[in-house]
């Protein structure tokens, strides 16, 4: 008991003692921790853009004008089946009026002219969402061998085929460059942050070489530094966080702006997981300074 | 002006039995373990009377070929006053290294008060630097901390109770005469009295030998005597001292044993010696 309040005190004063050396150390954690989380953010940026841009395809069936509701809502609840449709939505040629006038309130010119049809000149039609975009060429075929296919006026699936792959491209190198960038960034903190501890371990060699003189063990000799590490990872862990949700909350009108229209909303990300982050990151950048710290310890330990 | 060294209590070294062998019994694991421990326990007894060190053709080859020590073979009995001269790269500083364990030796034997050390485990390393207190030429304290924590570090890494570190620091100050130096830092002394610091911190663990390597190379004249004065009187409470030491005049008057070594090896042992170089 004793003991363990007096490794306790040593690392206590072992911290404030050597303020300087002890705040650029978190400095550097921090500064590492940041970095990472700010790549690990904008890939949950890029993520759910994708994703949202993702949502917002779909396919439009356009039906025959021929045909009945009933068979229109069979067709419907017939898609609805398919393993790789996530939405189907049956849209009436009343609904899709509605809509095109909704959608065209400040072209009065346009709306004119489709008034002065005697009847409705847009057709009942079915949009189709795929589960993954890669699927709707799939999709189209599969319908096109049922018996629904002879109430298919046509699909307009042509116009966003290069959409779609565009989008299935950018996804994927935007996923291997971020995923690039992570690693770098994480080798470069691995780096940074072991120097960093190794320079502090050295002003300490002093303090170490007496240890060993006056008969420390070597818990006592080690277990100061482990739990400073433990501390400063603490410490780190803290303030990487507080100044990301800081920096998010300065930029939030900005953010909003960009992404206008998309569902994409950082600050409710990371308010709805930065506990798993921020205990994963304890766990993972506590290991690193231990071992580190054990590591240069060692040098002054042996010999 | 005078530094007057006042006369010490007489109860500092309290610990009736050798500690060597207390310590040492308290973890004994395996079969030779248990062994070492009786052996050093039937020897306790008399080891009380006759600590000795006794080295036995001892070599001690550095990395790189570099001989420190050759075929040294060294007997130093219990309350001996021991000077060891030498010129410089002769194995002296190698001599104190692996008695406190901080080298092992490349051959013979190295033993301690019935203790084989010359194989010594890192484990037990620490149980042999509380039985020999060391003190070297550029005093090691520590910087950041006072005189009176610098010495009670060395009871506090050693995971002593705090009632005994507020019984033994006190003493061991008192004994080196800087009772009224407590809150100084090591910056705030002078050379002699930063020494003598590390002579207290050194008799925490009242310990049966006390070594010095060249405790006075960086002192004058005036704060050498005081700590050569220091030693002797530690030496009268019964701790064996061993003196690597340069300094003539510090050898020439204290009129005990000397022991010259050359190329690694001991070239003259005299019992009431000279400086003969
Ligand atoms: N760590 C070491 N590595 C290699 N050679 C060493 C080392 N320490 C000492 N020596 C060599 O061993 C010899 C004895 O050194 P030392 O014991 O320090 O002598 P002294 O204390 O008498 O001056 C010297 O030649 C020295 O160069
Ligand atoms: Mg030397």
């Amino acid at each position: 008991m004793t003991t363990l309040f007096r490794l306790f005190k040593f690392a206590w004063q072992d911290f404030w003692r050597n303020l300087w050396l002890s705040l650029v150390t978190i400095l550097m954690i921090v500064l590492a921790l940041m970095s990472v989380n700010t790549l690990l953010l904008f890939n949950v940026m890029t993520d759910t853009v994708i994703r949202s841009v993702e949502k917002n395809i779909d396919v439009l069936v356009y039906l025959k004008s021929d045909t009945t509701d009933e068979d229109a809502k069979k067709m419907t609840e017939e898609l609805q089946k398919h393993p790789d449709v996530s939405h189907v939505r049956y849209i009436t040629a009343a609904e899709a009026l509605q809509e095109f006038q909704l959608k065209f309130k400040d072209k009065p010119a346009l709306l004119s002219s489709l008034k002065e049809l005697d009847k409705n000149p847009l057709p009942a039609r079915i949009a189709v969402q795929a589960s993954d975009p890669k699927l709707y060429g799939k999709i189209l075929d599969d319908i096109a061998k049922t018996p629904a296919q002879e109430h298919i006026e046509k699909t307009d699936f042509t116009n966003y085929e290069t959409l779609i792959t565009s989008v299935n491209a950018i996804t994927s190198k935007v996923r291997r460059i971020v995923l690039g960038l992570l690693i770098l960034f994480v080798l470069v903190s691995i780096l940074i942050v072991y120097n960093t501890i190794r320079v502090s371990i050295y002003t300490h060699r002093e303090e170490i070489v007496v240890m060993k003189l006056v008969g420390a063990s070597n818990a006592f000799i080690r277990l100061p530094y482990i739990f400073e590490s433990v501390v400063f990872t603490l410490l780190s862990v803290i303030v990487s966080f507080g100044a990301l949700y800081v920096l998010l909350l300065a930029i939030e009108p900005q953010l909003k702006a960009f992404f206008e229209g998309l569902d994409v909303n950082l600050l409710r990300y990371l308010e709805g997981h930065w506990y798993m982050w921020a205990l994963w990151q304890f766990a993972l950048a506590g290991m690193l300074n231990i071992l580190s710290s054990a590591f240069a310890v060692n040098r002054y330990v042996r010999g | 002006m005078e530094r007057r060294l006042k006369p010490a209590p007489t109860d500092y070294r309290m610990c009736p039995l050798s500690s060597v062998v207390e310590q040492r019994n308290r973890k004994p694991h395996t079969s030779v373990r248990f062994w070492q421990g009786a052996l050093a326990m039937a020897g306790g007894a008399v080891l009380l009377l006759v600590l000795m060190i006794t080295f036995e053709k001892v070599s001690k080859i550095y990395p790189g070929n570099s001989v420190a020590l050759q075929d040294l073979t060294l007997t130093i009995d219990a309350g001996e006053f021991v000077s060891i001269v030498g010129q410089s790269g002769v194995g002296k500083t190698t001599l104190v290294k692996l008695l406190i364990a901080e080298e092992r030796a490349s051959a013979g034997s190295i033993v301690v008060g019935g203790w084989d050390i010359t194989h010594i485990r890192a484990s037990e390393v620490p149980l042999l630097r509380r039985q020999i207190g060391v003190v070297f030429q550029d005093y090691k304290l520590l910087p950041k901390k006072s005189v009176w924590e610098n010495v009670a570090f060395a009871l506090e890494v050693s995971g002593a109770p705090r009632e005994r570190i507020a019984a033994i620091v006190p003493q061991v100050i008192k004994i080196v005469g800087l009772e009224d130096k407590l809150h100084r830092y090591p910056r705030q002394l002078s050379g002699g009295e930063q020494q003598r610091v590390s002579i207290a911190r050194a008799l925490v663990h009242r310990p049966k030998v006390l070594v010095a390597d060249e405790p006075t190379g960086n002192l004058d004249a005036l704060n050498s005597q005081e700590i050569i004065e220091l030693l002797k009187r530690i030496n009268a409470f019964g701790t064996t001292i061993i003196l690597v030491t340069h300094n003539r005049g510090v050898v020439n008057t204290l009129k005990k044993r000397v022991i010259t070594m050359e190329g690694g090896t001991i070239a003259h042992d005299q019992k009431i010696g000279k400086y003969v170089l």
